[in-house]
């Protein structure tokens, strides 16, 4: 295997490739959004929580 | 206040660092999502791969394991399956044989008959028959009961259009069907263990554990590092890994090349198997001490951030029994102090828990649909009660729990000790499952005692056995052929 390059080229396979990459990031991205979201809502939380006092 | 209610007050927050540090993992595997990835981009990469797998008595899975493999999608030329039978006694020989036979050049039958010194063994004895042909490109090493998804190996081999990559690991799932409690915790375990874990490790630079069950080493990082699998340690795989990122080379996490595992459905079968991996983790942390938090002599894998990660996992029972120490120590000296600490404790716990359980959950949503209530019951309810209390004391006064007196001395000491007193709690119903005639105590038993507690548990018997050099024994966990046909 030759340091980085592909030993042979199948366009259809690069380009199928390419797309299943794209939507695997769409889906890390995903995670991450509602991670985020997650700790919005966790924070939210404990504010409340500072609020009510007790 | 004095010295040394300031150091108890230290030992209780220690006891604060694995929830922070796991809010931080979690955090790091949200990043994952920017990871520079412009090099792998359209990579269609197919190296020589050579199969290794190591086989003692697995003639209930090896056949459908073997089928999956060949089914995988990538070039049948490229691809050769050698199932490497560690003096089997079982039909493990007569069904690899049968399998070679019907694809001849594809797979072949390694035999070992002066075996049982143990996986590690197993595996070196395929890949000095590997060295001798010289065909392969690299080596995918795998148990012999898991089951590839597809698309899994070529999603795995795209990374090495990297030239520093020299290893990647995939994301091992655990796959019994039907799944019991014990395989739902496992599974929801899994998320937080592999899917979260070491995607941070991943956007941090360095990972900790090829997965022992799908572990692909390009052929010149495996070279670099002798051509064999470490077999001092009962962390071949840990080895493996850390001696391949020492060599300069980067190792990776494919999150997306999904390989199906059957893990153990009883907790007898569960303890024997962590207290394995948590002797292996114990060796690797001593033997590799050089090079921990020693980041401009050895890179990424000796980060602060790395460091922090590995020795809150290793060491989680320490700061559980630090925590409940400076507890009592503390209510002894000053009790209204003691509540104060208490609350911050927990509140820590409270925050790490929401995050991480609802965190974990949305990063492989096919496992919360299955695993939600585990995942919820993760901590054990017993904990979770001590959560909600520390959080909000009106929600118990409301439904009259308001004990004075001895009374509420009893349950202040019960919640002060329980971080400790949980592993034992886990330790105990781990014997009550092997004597009870009463098997369906253990599930409910084990949602009120915990999961997480029970893990402590097992990393603290691992020390144990390490501390009284107890013979490193690799013993096989006993696999039935139960991952279910997921694609």
């Amino acid at each position: 295997m030759s340091a980085g390059r592909p030993e042979w080229e199948d366009r259809d396979a690069v380009y199928r490739s390419a797309i299943e990459q794209v939507r695997q990031q769409r889906t890390e991205r995903w995670i991450f959004i509602r991670e985020v979201a997650i700790a919005l809502i966790v924070a939210a939380a404990v504010v409340a929580r500072f609020l009510l006092g007790g | 206040m004095r010295a040394l209610e300031w150091l108890l007050i230290v030992l209780v927050l220690a006891g604060t660092l694995p929830p922070v540090v796991g809010c931080y993992q979690f955090a790091l595997a949200g990043l994952h999502a920017f990871r520079r990835s412009r090099e792998m981009a359209g990579a269609v990469l197919y190296p020589r791969v050579a199969v290794v797998v190591p086989a003692w008595n697995e003639g209930a899975v090896i056949e459908r394991t073997l089928e999956r493999l060949l089914a995988l999608e990538y070039p049948r030329e490229r691809l050769r399956v050698y199932v490497v039978d560690d003096a089997s006694t079982d039909e493990t020989p007569e069904l690899v044989r049968r399998k070679a036979a019907e694809h001849r050049g594809s797979v072949f039958h390694l035999r070992r008959e002066d075996g049982g010194q143990g996986k590690a063994h197993t595996i070196n004895f395929g890949l000095r028959r590997l060295a001798l042909e010289g065909w392969f490109e690299a080596v995918l090493v795998i148990d012999a009961d898991v089951l590839f998804t597809s698309d899994s190996l070529r999603l795995m081999t795209r990374h090495f259009s990297s030239p520093e990559v020299g290893a990647v690991t995939a994301y091992i799932k655990e796959g019994s069907r039907p799944a019991n409690y014990l395989n739902r915790f496992v599974a929801f375990e899994y998320v937080t263990a592999q899917a979260a874990a070491r995607r941070a490790q991943n956007v941090l630079g360095a990972l900790a554990c090829l997965a022992g069950g799908a572990q692909l080493i390009r052929r010149d990082a495996l070279e670099s590092i002798g051509g064999q699998i470490d077999t001092a340690t009962l962390a071949e795989d840990t080895v493996t890994t850390l001696k391949v990122q020492l060599g300069g080379r980067r190792v990776v996490f494919e999150p997306h090349a999904i390989v199906w595992a059957e893990e153990p459905g009883d907790l007898g079968g569960l303890w024997k198997q962590r207290v394995r991996w948590g002797r292996g983790n114990v060796q690797v942390t001593s033997r590799f001490r050089w090079v921990w938090f020693r980041r401009r002599k050895w890179g990424r894998l000796a980060s602060i951030s790395f460091g922090l990660i590995w020795f809150t996992v290793t060491l989680m029972p320490v700061f559980m029994v630090s925590a409940s120490v400076g507890l009592i120590g503390l209510y002894l000296l000053d009790s209204d102090l003691s509540v104060e600490v208490f609350r911050v404790l927990w509140a820590v716990n409270l925050v790490s828990y929401l995050f991480i359980t609802l965190s974990s959950f949305s990063m492989d949503l096919t496992t919360a649909r299955q695993s939600w209530r585990e995942g919820l019951a993760f901590p054990g309810l017993i904990s979770l009660a001590i959560i909600l209390y520390a959080a909000y004391p009106p929600l118990f006064e409301g439904i009259g729990i308001n004990p004075d007196g001895t009374a509420l001395v009893v349950l202040i000491l019960f919640v002060y000790t329980w971080l400790s007193a949980s592993m034992l709690a886990a330790y105990l119903l781990k014997q009550l499952e092997a004597s009870t005639r009463a098997p369906w105590l253990i599930r409910p038993l084990l949602f009120v005692v915990g999961y997480g507690p029970l893990l402590c548990a097992m990393t603290a018997a691992a020390y144990w056995a390490e501390l009284r050099s107890a013979e490193m024994r690799w013993e096989k966990t006993e696999k039935s052929g139960r991952v279910g046909d997921l694609a």
